[in-house]
């Protein structure tokens, strides 16, 4: 089984909640997001005018060209799918960061390493939800089976996440 | 966070806004290590909004103000000195013993926030003095709505998200992002996942509004025409409840009247809102059962304020959804005293009630116990009707979130005595004789959510000491000793007692429970009617007529607009509105804390992109916007989500990091632009009009 967090953008109400809880999670300082809202454009969706939110995070690929780029092998994949970067192999490359084709990577600058969403592993070994999961106050980000999440955010509103991250 | 297995999790009630979020909070070696929902708590089931979350940054920020300070140079120079707390109070209770015997305690003004819920603590105060003088935000925001509610059914009705509303009118309020007072954004989320129809009202594209079912994008500061639109077309179409009107209405027949004065087409022409989209929306609320009404403060920010507040609730009345289940209910507080009875508001001797600046004008604003703040800057600054020598300002920072600030700012510089309490050095407390370091929701116990209307007590502790800093309950009740106040316990513990005490309990007893509810009733006029001068909900307000006011609402056109100042359009032709709320500061504050300001590092202005276009203004360009009263810099957002006829503005600006003792109080500041003559005061309440004036842009080069 593999474990996936997706943001079902339909109920996004853009409050950046999911930023800061990752940043307390995580005691980040200013500077990686990795987990960030932006808001796109006014755009017609299902016969009206609407304001949408884009969340953009590490999906955990399958196959995570981050993983391919990485000359250290800082970046591992865990059965569960979580992809993590080991911050003490990392030499600070960037190579990361120009290989992610979602543009997710970031960079710690103080510690000259490059970080990522890591689904929260120390809270679900404890068997708690990711931080984000939790403050949502509009419950949209999903967290489980990638087969399930994807069944309850359904293909074709994964379809508009993928459009949205594109343009 | 949870990093160590020997932290310790103590749950609390957060106050870094209005929500009143159930909170765990997990401490470590005395250290709070971070904040996350409770998710057994009702009003939030578990989630947290960024201020929240990221308040364990204010509690320890750097800048944070830890020890009383004493002026040390001239006023705002920024010169200061470190003194005990001994000598703070002491400084302030002879200063106002001093004005008492030399002026009159009505020569002393008190001026509350952003509502830390310490207002109960410092309207005591002020009550006890003898002062009638205590300003604020509440003559345009939260006590608006409570004084119109208070004269039209006797006790300000809250939208109930617990039982299942089939449609939301979300009315001026950006909800997602903001906990207004006893509400909190995940409620509206929650019921509108359950398939709750949403019909939005609001000058701009929010979240919700693209959402809506029915989006009303009106003109702005036109709410009350719409709304009495709407009541025509409930009451022209039948849809509205005959046998609540029969029974339990005074004034029916003239209300209809008057609504009938407003037609469609006339709305139409003064909202800008197609006549059909307003009789689709009033349709889907009047039909669709039960339905609730969530207003925000943009409705009251203008001349309508109170009028437009009367008319929200008379909908909800007339369509059958006050008091009902998921319509808008007057919840019940646990057992305990009253806001009026812990504040002795009836103590306050005749002859010094009758001193009450501009009471005699704003009759409404008066019986709620505070001023328009305007009468406070002409008292300092002119000695009419007699001068105001001394301000303790608690928990506010009237220089940036007052209208017409550059008044605000020469008042506060030329009264003779200044003392604020606050976390940081605002712009205000830059211009204080003493400063007093005050402590936060997580460093003071208190019946949180008490005096407020949906029917909780909240109880929060103290979790942790910073430096010297205290409670704005224990200084009002220092204060209050010295004063010799003898209503005053030997603690705050003893004020807590004293305000639970009908209900036989005592703070010790409470203070580890999670949240205590008054009883839970619905329709409750049934068995006694409303609290009003005829019993009855009041469509034609008795106490209006009585006091000299129009007895029914009506909608007055803003004095600065397009309508009513069409010579001004050729040199300021955009309507501006000011305070869309963010998801990250709340009013003035958290321009200081790092994980939020990373999220907005700068003030915006939305414009129409073919509006900025004119101008050769890009996204993210600075840009100067200006009114008759002055000019400001904010960055350009360009969206196609409001009118090309309209430009919003970022309120609360300033720069903590900025260490010049202005702060650049008056570079972004949307009230530099705000004008507070009191010909645009909403005539009961001398609410401020801060939402609508004209303006123009141009780009900064």
């Amino acid at each position: 089984m593999e474990y996936a967090l997706m943001v079902n953008t339909q109920d996004c109400i853009g409050c950046n909640a999911c930023e800061v809880a990752c940043k307390q999670e995580h005691n980040l300082p200013v500077g990686p997001r990795w987990i960030k809202v932006y808001r796109d454009d006014p755009r017609e969706i299902e016969g009206k005018v609407q304001l949408r939110y884009i969340v953009s995070h590490c999906m955990h690929c399958s196959r995570p060209p981050c993983k391919d780029a990485c000359p250290v092998d800082a970046i591992t994949k865990r059965k569960d799918g979580v992809v993590l970067v080991d911050e003490e192999l990392c030499i600070g490359c960037k190579d990361c960061i120009e290989a992610c084709p979602l543009g997710v990577m970031q960079f710690d600058d103080e510690k000259n390493v490059a970080q990522k969403c890591d689904l929260c592993v120390q809270r679900l070994d404890e068997g708690s939800l990711p931080a984000c999961v939790v403050a949502c106050p509009s419950h949209c980000i999903y967290y489980g089976d990638i087969a399930e999440v994807t069944e309850k955010i359904g293909k074709q509103r994964l379809a508009v996440w993928y459009k949205g991250i594109k343009e | 966070m949870s990093d160590s297995k020997n932290e310790q999790i103590i749950s609390s009630n957060c106050r870094g806004c209005h929500g009143g979020c159930g909170v765990l909070v997990h401490v470590k070696d005395g250290r709070i290590t971070g904040i996350e929902g409770d998710p057994d708590f009702p009003t939030n089931h578990g989630t947290m909004c960024s201020r929240g979350l990221a308040f364990p940054q204010l509690v320890y920020h750097p800048d944070r103000l830890q020890y009383p300070l004493k002026r040390a140079g001239k006023k705002g120079e920024g010169k200061w000195q470190r003194i005990s707390w001994d000598e703070a109070l002491d400084t302030i209770t002879d200063k106002l013993k001093q004005v008492i015997s030399d002026y009159g305690a009505e020569s002393i003004a008190l001026g509350q926030g952003t509502s830390r819920e310490y207002e109960s603590f410092l309207s005591r105060f002020a009550n006890l003095l003898g002062t009638p003088n205590v300003f604020g935000a509440g003559h345009m925001c939260y006590l608006t709505r409570v004084g119109a509610s208070l004269v039209t059914c006797g006790n300000l009705p809250i939208c109930d998200y617990d039982n299942n509303p089939k449609c939301i009118m979300l009315w001026g309020s950006n909800m997602a992002w903001t906990n207004p007072d006893e509400y909190t954004g995940e409620n509206l989320c929650r019921v509108l996942s359950q398939g709750a129809k949403l019909i939005v009202i609001d000058p701009r594209l929010t979240y919700m509004a693209g959402r809506a079912d029915i989006w009303l994008q009106l003109r702005p500061g036109t709410d009350a025409a719409l709304a009495l639109g709407m009541a025509n077309v409930i009451i022209s179409e039948g849809l509205y409840d005959k046998a609540f009107v029969e029974k339990y209405v005074h004034g029916w027949d003239k209300f209809v009247e008057r609504v009938r004065e407003y037609p469609l087409e006339k709305v139409e022409e003064i909202t800008w809102v197609p006549a059909d989209k307003i009789r689709e929306a009033a349709r889907l609320f009047a039909q669709t059962k039960p339905a609730g009404i969530q207003w925000g403060v943009a409705i009251e920010q203008t001349i309508n304020s109170i009028d437009s507040d009367r008319l929200l609730i008379d909908l909800a009345a007339i369509t059958g959804n006050l008091d009902a289940p998921g319509g808008n209910v007057f919840f019940r507080p646990p057992k305990g005293r009253t806001i009026s009875e812990f504040t002795f508001h009836k103590e306050l001797a005749p002859e010094q009630k009758a001193k009450h600046l501009g009471g005699e004008t704003y009759k409404l604003i008066r019986m709620i116990g505070l001023v328009t703040p305007k009468v406070i800057w002409d008292a300092i600054l002119t000695g009419k009707p007699y001068p105001i020598k001394a301000i303790l300002i608690h928990g506010s920072n009237p220089v940036i979130t007052r209208a017409n600030a550059r008044e605000v700012y020469r008042a506060l510089s030329q009264v003779e005595f200044l003392s604020v309490a606050d976390f940081f050095l605002t712009p205000t407390a830059e211009l204080a004789d003493i400063v007093l370091p005050a402590a936060t929701w997580l460093e003071a116990d208190y019946t949180g959510g008490f005096f407020f209307r949906h029917g909780y007590l909240f109880p929060r502790r103290k979790i942790v000491q910073i430096g010297e800093c205290r409670s704005d309950f224990e200084i009002f009740n220092e204060l209050g000793r010295r004063m010799g106040q003898k209503a005053w316990g030997a603690s705050v513990e003893a004020d807590l007692d004293y305000i639970l005490e009908p209900g036989g309990v005592t703070w010790a007893q409470v203070k580890d429970k999670p949240y205590i509810r008054g009883e839970v009733k619905f329709r409750k006029y049934e068995e006694r009617g409303f609290s009003t001068p005829t019993g009855k909900f009041e469509l034609y307000c008795t106490t209006f007529e009585k006091w000299g006011y129009d007895p029914l609402p009506q909608y007055k056109e803003i004095p600065e607009s397009p309508v009513s100042k069409p010579e001004m359009v050729k040199e300021y032709p955009y309507i501006l509105i000011t305070g869309p709320r963010t998801p990250v500061f709340y009013h003035s504050e958290y321009r200081m804390i790092p994980w939020l300001r990373e999220i907005r590092p700068d003030p915006t202005v939305e414009i129409h992109p073919e509006t900025a276009e004119k101008y050769g203004i890009k996204d993210g360009d600075w840009v100067f916007i200006e009114s008759p009263r002055g000019k400001i810099k904010q960055r350009a957002e360009l969206t196609t989500g409001i009118d090309t006829r309209v430009v919003c503005i970022e309120h609360g600006w300033w720069f903590p990091e900025r260490k010049d003792p202005g702060h650049g109080w008056d570079e972004s500041n949307s009230n530099i632009l705000t004008d507070n003559d009191p010909k645009g005061y909403d005539v009961s309440m001398g609410a401020t009009n801060l939402r609508v004036l004209m303006g123009k842009i141009s780009p900064v080069k």
